[in-house]
Order: structure tokens, then sequence, then C-alpha cells
């Protein structure tokens, strides 16, 4: 077994340092000249910019920056963005926490409510169970930054009981209780929108998991043995089904610093999607590649961890490793 | 010595209201009130504070509440003058060439006083060297800035520069930096530029909450009496477009400066009741496209007018404008009054006609093939500007119409200015300028052989030694009719070879919330000390 | 396979999201041909709402929304078809190979599609075409990039499955090469839950289209429903069918495409109703 994860923990490595190479490549490729988003629209004088090019490395060969690159991420220095003038790793760091803030409770109530509706789905049957999907398959096709318009279009501007974008209201800064509940009244329609999609995927994912329990052979034997359908999917179903569930959790709690993107945009909430999108216009080299690469390395990370709960939790992996992973 | 053309503060509040600032009148009349925090919505967050460094809006509405320029421009009512700031006075020399200032008694924020040194530091060690437009237009041209005393700073250059005073503001890229702060560091790094200004503004940096606002609070210590009235100031980040106009309509702000706020939403926020538009202190600018000049069939004139009478710009003033500013009609704005030739006029010499610019097209040897096409071409523009779609959009059906395929290419700003300016990789180039008011400072740039290859500068590769030395007299020249004699003359040359056709002429609009009173009708952002709410 | 459409086109949900994808390509088809209008042509009729003359109204440059919907389908149908069919060939070929010849080859094709898997998808497809400048064809090649490791995985183990069946070994007693055994014998039975997968592939390749011209990164010369709420969002308050109508024509095709590959998945697959 801890061969298996000394082996995990290698790819994981190679993964992260082909991400490196290929983020760097990637974006090195990108046309335009960073220096020129930096100055503005006036024409600046040309030692000016040759100082600009020459202070941030432009001028050298590629290699040449790739291997100041190398150098500098082995030292957690994730480069210098010019259009925010700021540190990149500070940048980006600085917005996680605005993301994980909408991000986490989205992941972990989509989880539940995903199970629940599946649970739900699957003990009562019937037009239950179709309405579920039907959630589930509105959920996984509605486009969520159109979902996140008409939602501001409803609540915040026809209704007036929400606000439009941001994080908190600047026009009457709350403290304690009250800034918190400000904080609640600016994720509702963010967090409506992200979650709309998780729980789909929650829900897809547990549904599959618990029809196949379902149809084991254990659970016919307790169900022939006079058990409720209750107590079997409370004891027997539950536990079994919510083991996949793990393996999606850690995926998309990998996936946290991008999944947010589109609303971020929407609602103006000051993330790393944000920030994402724009560096793109900015053609902000450095952040690119250290969202690119944060982002990499959470979602390995995440998915070893993911894996070692797994198996920890469902003792028949453990035993059937060596086969799976042959 | 000196001619003696003292001009005495004199704050015009009084006296606003007219044609274009209809809200302002009322506002003259209502009583400022005190207190209250604004809210101005940005579509990017700034970089930092200082204008020297940059002419990007961000840097420059955040950093110009907190540093001031010796002077501003007084644009209030229609007019285009110069007015004190930072400097109470000043004198110019008859020669042109020695420029003395009467400096203000203020205090930085962190207490220090404002003196001549200051002057001196800034624009011998910063502005000449770093700022993007003071570095281009004054740059080797200034010999030293002297300091008899600490209230005097005497500005002396080499060649007479009569539109030096009108590049001395903090939206121009020349505000007043602390010396006893910045001297001996690096400009662009030192946090004063960064993270914590000190400046001799109306407002104090207080916090920034990086990816979302900026708070700025009320300096007490400001040197005009009872000035700002404002308790505090808020620059929020929105950066998506739909966003911050819903933000401004829900009343979570209160102001969108020009360039960020989209003039084709203008009719949208205008028809709210709580919201106005209003026409900002901007330097009359316009939309024009240039032609490559270098490729053909660009380089032959009959293609460049033909297209010109193939485009309809009542529609693009009427739609992407939502009718405000004015229609291009000549080379360069004709909000710069004295240099505007009136004989000039596109509606007489390039109507909107597509059978005469399709009759044209003919005779240049553009025939339409099979499919109807004549020619191909791309337009490149800078995607962030939702108006500038719009144009580039009514060009391609315009020009569709008479044969001509058009490709868009809209791109990231920063892959524009080298692939247009410098590589020159393009056909048509759609474009804003800002004319910063004098013809010398942003509209020679566009026309002139020495500006090819500078970034915003030449674009179409226009070389016409006469058009060079015309546009190098007017700079030069020290008589104002004499100047305007000189400009006048350009234009008539500027139709025949229409290296660029002016499609539209801008005015800044901002976009407010009808509560805030009291800023415009000064040059910039307007003048946020005087600035108040509505309670 | 067959009767599998013929169940699905039984069922009246099936047969309705059937129905609207073939209304959805005769559209794209037929329309050009015996409609001439230029789309593209901009008219005084600013923002009208819908209306007899414009039954869903004008945009910002007096452009007909019928119109434009009707053209925009040509993208979002292709990016979604053309996508999910390359990533598809690409899935089903190196899946068959790492499955039914397994070694080192499987282990290395394996680790590349964990690879890929692991990457952020849509920033990177983002990066990508930001990087390239806006393209249909590149959207393609950049979502049929990412996306042929689901297929793969897919592919693989039910290639791994089929080998093992009896009649696999019939045949090679027979003598026929195993490049011809995978090709002829096993691809086509491990096949059914790959069209499956490739049905969802499609809607999720309509969706990363759209978003990406959301975000402005997408040509402005080829009418897109994503380009089309782009520019329409700033409208939303004037002018709510430029952004709500094209949000719908989305939401509407790719649950068209989820409810198929969901349906042939469950009929499939009786047991196991999830991916």
């Amino acid at each position: 077994m801890w061969q298996y994860f000394l082996k995990r923990v290698f790819w994981s490595i190679v993964t992260i340092f082909v991400i490196i190479i290929v983020n760097f490549v990637l974006i090195k490729l990108v046309p335009g000249d960073p220096v020129h988003a930096m100055i503005g629209d006036f024409p600046a004088p040309q030692d000016y910019i040759d100082q600009l090019r020459r202070d941030f490395g432009l001028d050298q060969p590629l290699h040449v920056q790739l291997w100041l690159y190398l150098g500098n991420l082995a030292q957690g220095n994730f480069g210098f963005s010019f259009a925010n003038r700021q540190p990149v790793l500070d940048l980006i760091l600085g917005r996680t926490v605005n993301t994980l803030i909408l991000i986490l409770p989205a992941i972990v109530f989509s989880a539940i409510i995903g199970i629940a509706l599946s649970l739900a789905a699957a003990s009562r049957g019937g037009g239950f169970d179709i309405t579920v999907s039907a959630i589930t398959l509105f959920g996984y096709s509605i486009p969520v930054f159109w979902l996140g318009q008409v939602l501001v279009l409803i609540f915040a501007i026809v209704l007036g009981v929400l606000p439009t974008s941001g994080m908190y209201s600047l026009r009457a800064p709350q403290s304690g209780f009250g800034a918190f509940l400000d904080l609640l009244r600016h994720m509702v329609l963010p967090l409506a929108c992200i979650m709309a999609f998780k729980i789909a995927v929650f829900s897809r994912t547990a549904r599959a998991s618990i029809l196949g329990v379902l149809n084991s052979d254990f659970v016919m034997t307790a169900r022939a043995k006079g058990l409720s359908r209750g107590y079997t999917l409370w004891r027997h179903v539950l536990p079994n089904a919510v083991i996949p569930v793990i393996a999606v959790f850690g995926y998309q709690f990998g996936h946290a610093l991008t999944s947010s993107l589109l609303v971020e945009t929407v609602f103006a909430w000051p993330g790393v999607g944000q920030l994402f999108v724009t560096a793109v216009g900015q053609r902000d080299f450095p952040v690119l590649q250290g969202i690119l690469l944060l982002s990499t390395i959470l979602v390995v990370v995440a998915n070893v961890l993911a894996d070692l709960l797994y198996t920890i939790v469902d003792p028949r992996i453990r035993r059937s490793l060596g086969a799976r992973h042959a | 010595m000196f001619k003696k053309s003292r001009i005495i503060s004199v704050l015009r509040w009084t006296i606003l209201g007219g044609l274009w600032v209809a809200p302002a009148a009322a506002q003259a009349e209502a009583a400022p009130q005190r207190g209250g925090t604004a809210i101005i919505g940005l579509a990017a967050e700034p970089k930092g504070f200082n204008s020297a460094l940059t002419s990007s809006t961000p840097d420059t509405v955040a950093g110009c509440m907190v540093y001031e320029g010796l002077l501003t421009i007084d644009t209030g009512n229609g007019k285009d003058e110069i007015s004190p700031l930072l400097a109470e006075s000043w004198d110019v020399s008859d020669d042109g060439l020695t420029y003395t200032f009467h400096l203000r008694n203020a205090n930085w924020h962190d207490g220090q006083p404002f003196t001549s040194e200051d002057v001196r530091y800034t624009l011998e060690e910063v502005a000449a060297k770093f700022s993007p437009m003071f570095s281009a237009q004054v740059g080797t041209n200034l010999v030293k800035v002297e300091t008899p005393d600490k209230r005097t700073a005497i500005i002396q250059l080499k060649q007479p520069y009569p539109t030096l005073l009108r590049t001395l503001n903090c939206t121009y890229s020349t505000p007043i930096l602390p010396a006893h702060i910045f001297k001996n560091t690096d400009v662009a790094t030192n946090p004063a530029t960064t993270s914590q200004p000190i400046g001799t503004g109306p407002f104090k940096f207080e916090s920034w909450q990086r990816g979302s606002h900026i708070n700025l609070v009320r300096n007490d210590d400001y040197w005009e009496d009872g000035k700002p009235y404002l308790d505090g100031l808020i620059i929020r980040a929105i950066p998506n477009a739909a966003s911050r106009i819903q933000a401004l309509m829900a009343g979570e702000i209160d102001f969108i400066p020009m360039v960020h706020f989209p003039l084709n939403d203008a009719r949208m926020v205008e028809s709210t009741p709580d919201l106005q538009i209003v026409r900002s202190g901007f330097a009359p600018g316009m939309t024009y496209a240039a032609f490559n000049l270098k490729r053909a069939p660009f380089n032959d004139a009959r293609v460049r007018n033909a297209l010109l009478m193939a485009t309809n710009r009542q529609f693009i003033h009427d739609t992407a404008f939502s009718g405000l500013g004015d229609l291009g009609r000549a080379p360069w704005p004709s909000g710069i009054e004295w240099a505007a030739n009136r004989e000039v006029n596109y509606d007489v010499s390039n109507p909107y006609d597509p059978e005469r610019a399709a009759a044209l097209l003919d005779e240049a040897g553009l025939l339409a093939g099979a499919d109807g096409t004549r020619f191909s071409l791309n337009i490149i523009y800078d995607s962030a500007i939702a108006e500038r779609n719009q144009v580039a959009n009514a060009l391609k059906a315009n020009w569709g119409a008479v044969g001509v395929n058009v490709t868009l290419q809209p791109l990231e700003i920063a892959v524009v200015m080298p692939r247009v300016f410098k590589e020159h990789d393009f056909d048509i180039y759609l474009n804003d300028n800002n004319s910063y008011g004098d013809p010398a400072i942003g509209v020679g740039r566009v026309f002139v052989t020495e500006s090819i290859g500078r970034i915003s500068g030449n674009a179409a590769q226009y070389s016409n030694p006469e058009v060079d030395a015309l546009f190098a007299a007017g700079a030069k020249e020290i008589d104002p009719d004499k100047r305007a004699e000189i400009y006048q003359s350009i234009q008539p040359i500027l139709v025949r070879d229409m290296p660029v056709m002016m499609l539209h002429e801008l005015s800044g609009f901002d976009g407010a919330a009808k509560r805030l009173h009291g800023l415009w009708g000064w040059i910039g952002n307007g003048r946020w000390a005087h600035a108040w709410l509505e309670q | 396979m067959r009767e599998l459409f013929q169940r699905l086109a039984g069922s009246p949900a099936g047969f309705i999201a059937g129905g609207f994808i073939l209304l959805l390509i005769v559209v794209t088809i037929v329309v050009p041909l015996v409609h001439s209008v230029n789309p593209m042509a901009i008219s005084g009729n600013a923002l009208f709402p819908p209306s007899a003359q414009h039954l869903l109204g004008t945009d910002e440059l007096g452009r007909d929304v019928l119109q434009l919907l009707i053209h925009g389908v040509r993208v979002s149908l292709s990016v979604g078809l053309l996508s999910a069919l390359v990533a598809s060939v690409l899935g089903v070929l190196i899946g068959a190979w790492a499955g039914y010849f397994g070694g080192r080859i499987d282990m290395f094709l394996m680790r590349v599609a964990e690879i890929f898997q692991v990457l952020p998808t849509f920033v990177l497809a983002a990066v990508i075409v930001a990087m390239l400048g806006p393209g249909t064809t590149r959207v393609i090649a950049v979502i049929a990039i990412l996306a042929w490791p689901q297929i793969a995985l897919v592919m693989r183990s039910e290639v791994y499955r089929v080998k093992q069946i009896d009649f696999v070994d019939a045949v090679r007693c027979l003598g026929y090469s195993e490049i011809y055994i995978l090709i002829r014998e096993v691809v086509p039975n491990a096949l059914r839950p790959v069209v499956a997968l490739g049905t969802l592939i499609v809607g999720q390749a309509i969706l990363i289209e759209a978003s990406l011209s959301f975000l402005g990164l997408s040509s402005p010369d080829v009418i897109s429903w994503g380009g089309m709420l782009n520019s329409g969002q700033r409208y939303l308050f004037n002018a709510w069918w430029l952004s709500v109508l094209p949000g719908i024509a989305i939401f509407l095709t790719v649950l068209a495409f989820n409810f198929i590959g969901d349906a042939l998945n469950a009929a499939l697959n009786p047991k196991d109703t999830g991916r």
C-alpha cells in the first residue's frame, strides 16, 4: 500500500513538472508586448520601455526566461505582476481567500444536497426520482454566467432585495455579526449559480453509486431479510454510496480556484477568477502562469488526499489495489 | 523684463450652466452639503497612484485624488482655460522660455510643508524622465527648474513651447510628488507610488482591499478652506461592463468616469430617474480609422475617400455613441475651436453616398467580382471598449454594402499597440485619440513623420514634409493668431490625403447618480474637492 | 445500437429532445439555402422589442435577433458535434490500444490521460484561445484535446472487459492478426458507452464555446450564441430579449444533448445511470 502511495506522489510531481513546462511554453507564445499594457495610451520614451524590459527579463531568450522562471519557482517566487505592481504569489494568495469563501460552502452544500437528493430519489422513486433527475440535468445544462445575469435581473434590479455585485456593502460598512450577514447577502446569488452546477455533479455521482449499491448482493440480502427500505438505505447504502463522492469532492476542491471563474466575473467577486480574466486581458503573463500552476498543484494534492481517504474508508479498495493499478 | 500676465485665482462655479452641463446649473443654486462617501466604479483596479509614470485611467483617477498638479484646466461652460491649483499664479517671459510659478502654502499628508524643491524634483527627476506626456513633449527641452525660494519655482526651456502650461496637471501625467519621500529611491517601486501615496490633495489614502476597492478619507488639512465636502471616497473595480452599469443602476456606486462608462449604454442610464449623464471635462477627442498607406489598395487616395463616402457616420453617432458627441467632419476635433478650419467638412467633401463610393472604387480599378466582392480588408481595434466593437460592426456592414469584405479583429490593447504602431501589420486601425486640447500635444502625433513607429503615434505611416513643417511651426509659435492660421492651413491637406478619417467627434461622458453635485467643469475626472452628495 | 435509438425515440422526452436537435440541424442546413438575407445587415431599428415585424426583436445595430439566432446554431452545433467527434476518435484509438495491448504503452497513455484530466480545462482553453486568437477550428481542437481522456479511460476499460470474453479467443484461434481482432471484433463491441459519453461531451463543448464567447474570446465576424450573450448582457434592462433568448437557446440545446446522453447511458447500462 505504501508503495502505491509513493508511486502516486511520484506521478503527481511529474504531472506538476510537465504542467510547469506546458504552462510556460503556452503563455510565452501569446503575441503582444506587456510593456505597452503597463504604460497606457501616450507615447513613452524608449529609455523607459527599455528599462522595463531589462527589469523584467523580457529581452532575454526564451530558454533563459524559462530557467529564471524555474529558479524563481523553486524559491517560491512566482514573478512580479506588471499590471498590478505586486508579487504574483501575494496577488493570488490575497484573492484565494475570497474565492475560498465562495467555493468551500458551495462544494460542501452541493455535496450534502446532491447526496440527499439522490438518496431521497432512490428511496421515494417514481415521480420524485424523475424530478431529481430533471433538476440534475438542468443544472448540468444551464450556462452559469447567463443564470447569474438572470438572477441579478430578478433579485437585484427588479425586486431590489439583493446586491448586484461585490463582497461588501461599501456604503454602510458593518462590523461583527452585521458584517457577516452583509457578506452572506452578497454571497447568495453567486453561490446559487455555482451550486446549480455542482449539485448536478454530486447528485449524478451519488446516484450512480447508490444505484450500484442498491443492486448489489448484500443489499438484496438485507432487503430479503425483511429490513425496511429506509433502514437499508441509511445503514448500508449511504455509507457505501458516499465513497465515490469523496473522489469527486477531491476533484472539485482541487478546482476551487478556477471553477468560479465565470461567476466571479458576473458578480465582480474579488477572487482568483476575476484576477484571471483581467490578467488574460492585460497579457499579465506571470499571473496567468501562477494561477494555472497553483490550481494544478491544488488539484493534484487534493486528488492524492482524496485517494488516501478513499482507500482508508473503503477496505475493499485497499485489498484490490494491486489488481486495479497493475 | 516679464510681461505681466498674472492670472488671479477665480472659482467659476457661479457661472456654470449652458449647453452641455445642464445639471450643473441646478447645482450652482443648491447649497453644498457636507459629509457622505461617494463610490466610484472603474473597469480596472489601479496599478498604483502615480500618474507621472502612466496615463492609464485607473491610476490617474485614484492618484489625482491624492496628488495634485501645479495647474488644472477649467472646462466649465465651454471654456478651456488654465487655472491655478498648487501654483497660485504664474508669469511667462516675453520670449516664452521662462515660466515663474508662485506656489501655494500647502502641506503634504504627512505634515511636511510643500515647497519649490518638490516641484523641482518632480519635474526634473521624474516627469522629464518618465512621464509619458511630459517627457515626450518637454523632456530634453527642459533646461532646469530653479528654486530661488520655497514658494517660487522657475522653469527654463531651450525653445519656446506655448502649450507647456497645459501639460502641468495631474491628469496629464504631471502630479507634484513629495521630494522628501521619493528622493534617492526607485520611483516605480516607492510605496508612495505603489500603495501608500502621500500627496497634497483633498483626499488621503486610508486602505486598499486588493481586487475590490480603495478607501480614501477627507484631508482635514487641505489648503482650500472648507473643502473637500465629502468625508471620503471609495474607488471600486468592476471589470465586467454589464456588472458595472448594473451597480450604478442599483445605486451601489455613484459615479463611472468616461472611458469606463460605455457610451452605448448612455440612453439606458439617462432614462433611469436617479441617474444622469454629464459631459466630463476631458479635452476633445475623436474616434478615427487609420489606413495602412503602405498597403494596396489603401495607398490610393481614391479608395480612402471612397471608404469615407461609404461610411454612415450618422448611424455610428446614433447607435454606438447614443447620439452623444458629434459626427466626425474634419481630420481632428472641431472642439479645439481656434484651430478648426470651418471650410473643411466631410459632409461636403465626402458625404455618405454608397453609389458615389462604388463609382470611385470602380474608377480606382477595384471592380466587383462574381460574388460582388471588390477586395477584402481587416479592421483591428481594442477589444475592451464596447462602443468600438459597435463602430467596427457598422463599418463592416457599410463597407460590405459597396462590395468590400471586412474581417474584424478585436484584440487586447497590449497586442494591438505594437502590431499597429511598430510592425504596421494591419489594413484599417480603429482607435480613439485624445487631443489633450491642443493640436501640438495630441493631434500632431497622428500625422507627423517623426511619430511613425511610436506607440499611439502615426499608425497610417503618413509622411508629408509640408505637414511636418507646419506642425513643427505651430508647436513653437507664441502668437495665438499665427498659430491658429498654421493649424487651419493643415486641415485641407489632411482631407485631400486622408491618411486617417475621423468617424466621430468624442466627448467624454460620465455616468453618475443625480445626488452627486459640484464635480464637473474641470479637466480630468472633475474636481472632487468640490464634489458633494445630496443627503 | 439501432434498437437503442428506437427505444429512445419511443419515450416522449427522448422524442422531443431528438426532434429538437434534428430541427436545429435542418435549420442550419436549409435556412441559408432558401433565405438569402444577410443577418449581419444593420438597420436604424436598433433595440426594437419583439413585434410582428421582428418576431424576436432587434439588437443594438438593428439586426434581427431571430436571424442571428438561426445563424448562430451553426457555430454551437459544429463546435459541439465536431469536438465530440474528434475527442471520441482520439479517445477510442488511444483507449483501445491501451486496453487491448496493455503493458508499458498502456501505462504511458494512461498517465498522459491522467495529466490531461488534472488540467483545469476551462482555464487552459481560455488561455489557449486568448493566445492563438479566436476561431471555430481552434476552439474545436482545444476542446477535443482536453476531452479525449474521458473517452479513452472508458474505452480502455471496455476493451479490457471485452477482450477477456471467450469469443475473442475463438476468433484468435482462426488465425487473425491482433490488430484485425481489435478493430473488427473488440472495438465495435466496446463502443456503446462511448456513444453515450460522446453525446454528453457535445453538451459540454457547446457550453465551453459559449463561455469563451461570453468572455469575449470569439470572433465578431462569426455569429454565435455566446457572442450574442456577450454583447447582449449590457442591455439586460432595456432589451432583455438580447440576453434571455440566446441563453435559452444554449440551455435547450445542451439540455437536449445531455438528455439523450443520459438516456443512452441508462438504456445501455440499466444498473448504473451515472457517469
